[in-house]
């Protein structure tokens, strides 16, 4: 039976590493020039949740930063995102939160997971405990990842997957 | 039985009053208590005898029967066989049209399929027999083939195309996602879905990079000899990966499957979450847009004409070849049957070639000679000759000639079958002659008799024409004029005689005879003829005549050259005569 699409896309600030996400997880097709030239890279992964097959087309979206904004047309018909933080530049999770906010006046409330990065890192983690708590309280789905040691990398497209699946249950709200 | 028996026994009536009330009341009772039963009855006896009402009730339940007879077991299922084949046979007999209606959507697909699948095997089956072709066109593909590690078909078919549709993808518009994707036999596709998502994107790019409103869109990509068509509708896109130069109407076929996919599938459009299946239906329209346009190899009208004449004049240097060689072979049969000593008992052909078998006699002509002369190829032939010896006359006469070998001047002549030889001949040839022709095929008797001895009658005639010759005289020892150069040729004719005297071991003499004319005394002229004769000896002698065989004599008057010749030609008697003795005659000298 041809899998379920989806279209996700992954959004975060410059070099949170949303390209080395993807990569961990996908034989990447195309280069990753795409993503300076036209600023999206596309790569697809099939994956299983219960009995339904899965294939999801990851949008990779070039970094968000005063140079290049994130380009809404991408989003469209997204079915949900990938949120991408570096643990360890806190600034980059309140640049997650302004894009989060962003995606959904753009694409409406469409499930989500936020993936801190760089949790190899954490002897120079940069994010507020309490932050991620009331994040977590208002229902965000958040998960450690380190695209270098691969740890997290797969649980997240899998928590997303399911969100994908799950009956049109209410997705955690903008903060 | 009676039920009410109170009721008959309380009446005051006639027997049969009472009777008659009796039943109407029993009727009416009857009415009372089993009315409605009856009516029921009634209602179920018509339901039953009724056809039309009977179908209609059954019509009511027969779905449900069958659906749960099938689920029961196969028994509905085979009992329907036939009928249902008889049903189609009636139905296609009577109009075909909503048969073919029925499974065209079943066909249609099918025959793509099969198609493909035959496209996939040409492919394959060029590939075979292209790489034993050598041309220098081949060699250079099989080399480009090589170096961009395509099959070899690929290449030649990518150089021999106008252009081919490799792929085509049917995009949901808002995501981006695939809904259908479908690839000419033999195209290697990558990811369809993520190359479907990047056209998206790339299609947002331009828009945005350009500010081009929301209902405009690329329509297209040019990449090397590759270019993607893209139609869009509000809901999808259609976009056709081209190789090559496709017409223009083509864009018209994508905008029309486009536009039916829209039609048919606008509610799946609208409702498109992620899953394709609902557009699985849309590959046939996709397939359909699957075109390819080979190149028309222009063939040089020159190049077919030489050929065709090449090919004719091949067949008629080739026909012309066959009836030459048929021509000769007939002549050089009819050439045998006719030659004498060669008997012709079976002529053909086999196995491309001539064969003829017979009897030949040794002596008849060489067939192999006969095949020269009339320029038969002795490769072509096969011959069996047995041998035989003719009786032919020709071949008898051919036979005797060769055991006789007769010499010059000896004629051979058949007659029936004896064996004339004539002429002259050595006397040692004619000594053999007769031993050589016994037991000769075709010969019973030989006839020598008119065969002679050469050299004896050319003795003969010498001797003839030295007794022919005379040499006349002026006077007593003077030669008369003319009369040297006769004397010269007597001596080399007499020299000639000796030597033909001497091999023969036979005895010669010539008397030189001297005469006078009839003047003078007797006594006189035997003197002067004696005279003459001696004076020819030694002038004989003198030119190389042995003396030994020269006998001198003189007879005077007494042989006048004619006796009646008047006495002014009395002159004429002046003269020497010769007479031979030996070889040839026997006459003893005097």
């Amino acid at each position: 039976m041809t899998p379920i699409q989806k279209k996700v896309c992954l959004v975060g600030a410059v070099s949170v590493g949303k390209t080395s996400l993807v990569n961990r997880y996908v034989h990447s097709l195309f280069s990753e020039k795409y993503l300076v030239t036209i600023g999206v890279k596309i790569d697809a992964k099939t994956l299983r949740v219960g009995d339904v097959g899965l294939r999801l087309l990851l949008w990779d979206l070039a970094g968000d930063d005063d140079f290049q904004r994130l380009n809404a047309s991408y989003l469209r018909g997204s079915a949900g995102y990938v949120l991408v933080a570096d643990g360890s530049r806190g600034h980059t999770l309140d640049a997650a939160l302004d894009i989060q906010s962003r995606v959904a006046s753009a694409v409406g409330p469409i499930p989500f997971v936020l993936a801190l990065n760089k949790s190899d890192l954490r002897d120079q983690w940069d994010v507020d405990g309490r932050a991620l708590a009331e994040l977590a309280a208002r229902g965000w789905l958040i998960r450690h990842t380190s695209a270098k040691l691969g740890t997290g990398v797969q649980e997240v497209f899998e928590d997303l997957a399911r969100l994908l699946l799950a009956p049109a249950s209410t997705p955690p709200g903008p903060p | 039985m009676n039920p009410h028996p109170s009721w008959s026994s309380s009446a005051e009536v006639s027997p049969e009053k009472a009777s008659g009330r009796s039943r109407d009341e029993l009727a009416e009772i009857r009415e009372l208590l089993l009315g409605p039963e009856k009516q029921a009855l009634e209602h179920l006896r018509e339901r039953l005898e009724d056809p039309a009402q009977r179908a209609r009730e059954v019509s009511g339940v027969l779905p449900q029967a069958v659906a749960l007879a099938c689920r029961r077991d196969q028994q509905l299922a085979s009992a329907l066989v036939p009928a249902v084949e008889s049903a189609l046979g009636v139905s296609v007999r009577r109009d075909p049209s909503p048969v073919v209606n029925a499974v065209f959507p079943i066909i249609g697909p099918a025959i793509r399929r099969a198609i493909a699948e035959a496209f996939s095997q040409l492919v394959q089956s060029l590939n075979e027999a292209l790489d034993s072709s050598f041309s220098l066109r081949g060699l250079r593909w099989r080399f480009e083939a090589a170096r961009t590690g395509k099959s070899f078909g690929e290449v030649v078919l990518l150089h021999t195309l106008v252009y081919r549709v490799e792929q085509l993808f049917l995009i949901h518009r808002a995501s981006g996602l695939v809904l259908a994707h479908v690839q000419a036999p033999g195209i290697q596709a990558m990811a369809p879905d993520a190359v479907s998502g990047m056209l998206t994107a790339i299609q947002d790019f331009a828009r945005d990079s350009f500010h081009a409103g929301q209902s405009e869109f690329l329509h297209n990509l040019q990449i090397g000899e590759l270019a993607v068509w893209i139609e869009s509708s509000p809901l999808a896109s259609l976009a056709a990966v081209i190789r090559g130069q496709a017409p223009p109407e083509f864009r018209a076929v994508l905008q029309e499957a486009l536009e039916r996919v829209h039609r048919e599938h606008s509610g799946d459009l609208e409702a498109f979450r992620g899953d394709a299946a609902p557009f699985e239906v849309c590959r046939a329209e996709l397939e359909a847009c699957l075109r390819q346009k080979l190149l028309e190899r222009r063939r040089s009208p020159f190049k077919a004409v030489a050929l065709v004449v090449l090919v004719v004049a091949a067949a008629a240097v080739w026909a012309g070849v066959k009836i030459r060689d048929q021509r000769r072979w007939a002549s050089y049969v009819q050439r045998l049957r006719a030659e004498p000593g060669i008997v012709v008992t079976a002529t053909g052909s086999r196995g491309g070639r001539h064969y003829v078998a017979g009897l030949r006699d040794p002596i008849a002509a060489v067939p192999a000679d006969l095949r020269a002369a009339l320029g038969v190829d002795p490769a072509r032939v096969e011959e069996d000759w047995q041998p035989f010896q003719a009786l032919t006359p020709s071949l008898v006469l051919r036979r005797a000639r060769s055991a006789l070998q007769p010499p010059p001047g000896v004629q051979l002549r058949l007659e029936g079958d004896v064996l004339f030889v004539e002429g002259l001949a050595p006397a040692d040839w004619i000594r053999t002659a007769a031993a050589r022709v016994q037991r000769l095929t075709g010969v019973r008797d030989v006839d020598l008799s008119r065969l002679a001895d050469a050299e004896a009658a050319t003795l003969v005639l010498r001797q003839q024409d030295i007794e022919g010759q005379q040499l006349r005289f002026d006077d007593a020892t003077r030669l008369a004029s003319g009369q040297e150069p006769i004397l010269t040729a007597l001596a080399e004719d007499i020299l000639a005689l000796h030597q033909a005297a001497l091999v023969r071991g036979k005895p010669l003499t010539i008397s030189v005879v001297g005469h006078t004319d009839q003047t003078g005394t007797d006594e006189q002229n035997l003197r002067i003829s004696l005279q003459r004769a001696e004076w020819v000896t030694q002038n004989l002698v003198a030119r190389g005549v042995p003396l030994h065989i020269l006998q001198p004599v003189g007879m005077g008057a007494q042989q006048p050259l004619r006796s009646d010749l008047p006495p002014e030609q009395w002159l004429l008697n002046r003269r020497v005569t010769f007479r031979v003795h030996g070889p040839a005659s026997d006459s003893p000298p005097p």
